[in-house]
């Protein structure tokens, strides 16, 4: 029943009740037992860094219903009164340190719930009622008043006040449940402005009104973005991850790295890479996305399009790229042929004819790769001596280059300066 | 012989029996009850989503059994959705992903790819920020963060 004693802020009484008092418009007894069940609730809200104008309201709806009962008010309000006098012994006795009812961070009690639990409470006080503890009312009206110092108070009735106290920290708890729950809401609602929400319930609150959207988004159970994100590529799934920072956690947690990592024979995890998304996201160099093979040429010095080089994806044309081993370079490129896309490095006059050196110059094509191509013989105009020149077509020139560096983005980032891979 | 399906919200299906056992889990359930009027009770599956998946298996009542190739090809491709199925996966997110969770708790194989293969295709090729608008995703990382996540991550960076 009883948590961790929580210390009460000396200034948090009296702005409690004035607001409790301000609110007020009752006759004086119920108006006191109100600032008493306030100061009850005082607490909590207290807890959440903020004075809460609601408190008193809903102390007065909780006390209202009893003062509609049957029993006449000045008798209900006694009662009521008498808890909370009792609950305060119960206080001092713990050296004004407040013992917090676990209903307290309890939310489903319903309003009416605690109410009902409140009129029973007062039911079961109004049985055992001794004339002598209507005077001690009386002195806790007059202490009510002064309201500085929880009162401590030595009877002899110790048995009687510890049932009693037994009983209505119970109701009193529902009391405070209600407010917490009625709190909860309106700082669910007023979570947005709060900016500087270091509660960890109110920025739960606040994080699932936001995200409502990523919360559907992630309502798919886990196997089927497994299946969803067996359709995309790495460098998609990737991309996806940077959406926020649910997705990412939620992405580089998945299987999927696993996968292609085993796939392209990567080291498993290690000092050096925490996770399987780590590994991949390491080796993003060598790695093909398409065949998911690894192309690590053993000497350093490989040219660069021996790596996996970026290809346009041809997905609506968004402008996207993705890596592309040579295996899967020219494969890709006969199957989403690239004409339409617009590089400075188009030269117009296909006809032309080109010589070899240029040619590989310009197309970052080897000797050997050129030696394959359509061609015709010239006589060397410089040296007469010379073997004949070989000329290639620009256009055949073009075209291969293309398929062979994996379209234009591929050839233009063949000419960048090589930079060998992060991973050697 | 039809069979009645009965949604969450009470409202009942008549359906032939060839349709019905387009789900595995239906199926299934005939098997083991035998034949009866009973309405077969669906606790997962509303009836704006049944009456969807109700009609993908009309339509492709007469599909031949897939069978499970399991490809060396460590991807799928998820271009090559049928003109008809494209069309019927065109509905608003929340009831995709509706139509996804019916189709796996019904187990009907071909309609669960389907709707896989187009969430993919809603990702495939897109950018964090159009991914995050056709999602609504609030973009919850600064500035920095951003930058620094995108410098890691040399794949998604669009250069």
């Amino acid at each position: 029943m009883k948590q961790g004693p929580l210390l009460i802020p000396p200034c948090s009484q009296d702005t409690k009740l004035q607001s409790a008092t301000h609110n007020n418009n009752g006759p004086p007894t119920q108006r006191r037992a109100q600032n008493k069940s306030g100061r009850s609730a005082a607490p909590t809200s207290n807890k959440r860094g903020q004075a809460s104008p609601i408190a008193p309201l809903i102390s007065r709806e909780a006390t209202q219903p009893s003062t509609a009962l049957d029993v006449p008010a000045p008798l209900s309000s006694q009662r009521l009164g008498k808890a909370a006098k009792s609950r305060e012994t119960a206080n001092a006795a713990a050296g004004s340190k407040r013992p917090v009812s676990k209903a307290d961070m309890d939310d489903s009690t319903s309003s009416s719930n605690g109410i009902k639990k409140l009129k029973r409470g007062h039911g079961t006080t109004t049985v055992q009622k001794p004339a002598k503890q209507t005077a001690r009312d009386s002195e806790t009206r007059s202490k009510a008043k002064g309201q500085e110092t929880p009162v401590i108070d030595v009877d002899g009735v110790k048995s009687k006040s510890a049932i009693q106290r037994k009983k209505t920290s119970k109701t009193g708890g529902k009391d405070e449940g209600v407010e917490a729950q009625h709190d909860g809401e309106r700082q669910a609602k007023e979570g947005r402005q709060v900016a500087k929400a270091k509660r960890p319930k109110a920025k739960k609150a606040q994080a699932d009104d936001r995200d409502v959207p990523v919360d559907r988004l992630l309502n798919l159970p886990t196997e089927m973005w497994i299946e969803v994100f067996s359709y995309l590529y790495p460098s998609e799934l990737m991309r996806f991850g940077l959406c926020s920072k649910r997705i990412h956690a939620f992405v580089r947690e998945q299987p999927f790295w696993a996968k292609i990592s085993s796939a392209a024979g990567l080291p498993k995890p290690n000092k050096k890479f925490s996770s399987y998304y780590e590994v991949v996201r390491f080796h993003d160099e060598v790695v093909c996305e398409q065949c998911l093979g690894l192309s690590t040429p053993k000497h350093v010095a490989a040219a660069r399009s021996d790596h996996p080089l970026p290809v346009q994806l041809d997905w609506n044309k968004q402008g996207q790229k993705i890596h592309l081993c040579r295996q899967c370079r020219g494969p890709y490129l006969t199957e989403f042929p690239q004409y339409d896309i617009a590089d400075p490095n188009v030269i117009e006059e296909h006809e032309q004819t080109i010589g070899k050196t240029y040619a590989g110059k310009l197309y970052a094509l080897s000797d050997e790769q050129l030696v394959g191509l359509p061609h015709k013989y010239q006589r060397n105009p410089h040296h007469w001596r010379a073997p004949p020149m070989r000329l290639y077509t620009i256009k055949a020139v073009q075209d291969f280059a293309r398929l062979f560096h994996g379209g234009f983005m591929g050839l233009a980032e063949t000419k960048k300066p090589f930079k060998p891979p992060r991973c050697r | 012989m039809p069979i009645t399906l009965l949604s969450l919200d009470d409202v009942q299906f008549k359906v032939d029996k060839e349709v019905a056992e387009r789900s595995i889990l239906i199926k299934n359930m005939i098997e083991d009850v035998g034949e009866s009027d009973a309405p077969i009770p669906l606790p997962n599956v509303s009836s704006s989503v049944l009456k969807k998946v109700i009609e993908y298996c009309e339509h492709h009542r007469n599909d031949p059994v897939q069978t499970q190739d399991e490809t060396d090809d460590p991807r799928k491709r998820s271009n090559d959705i049928e003109e008809w199925d494209m069309k019927f996966m065109m509905v608003d997110q929340e009831m995709l992903f509706e139509i996804i969770l019916a189709a796996n708790y019904l187990d009907i194989k071909p309609l669960l790819d389907v709707g896989c293969k187009t969430v993919a295709n809603i990702i495939k090729g897109k950018t964090p920020e159009e991914i995050r608008k056709v999602f609504n995703i609030v973009n919850d990382f600064t500035p920095e963060e951003e930058a620094q996540i995108k410098k890691e991550n040399e794949w998604a960076e669009d250069r």
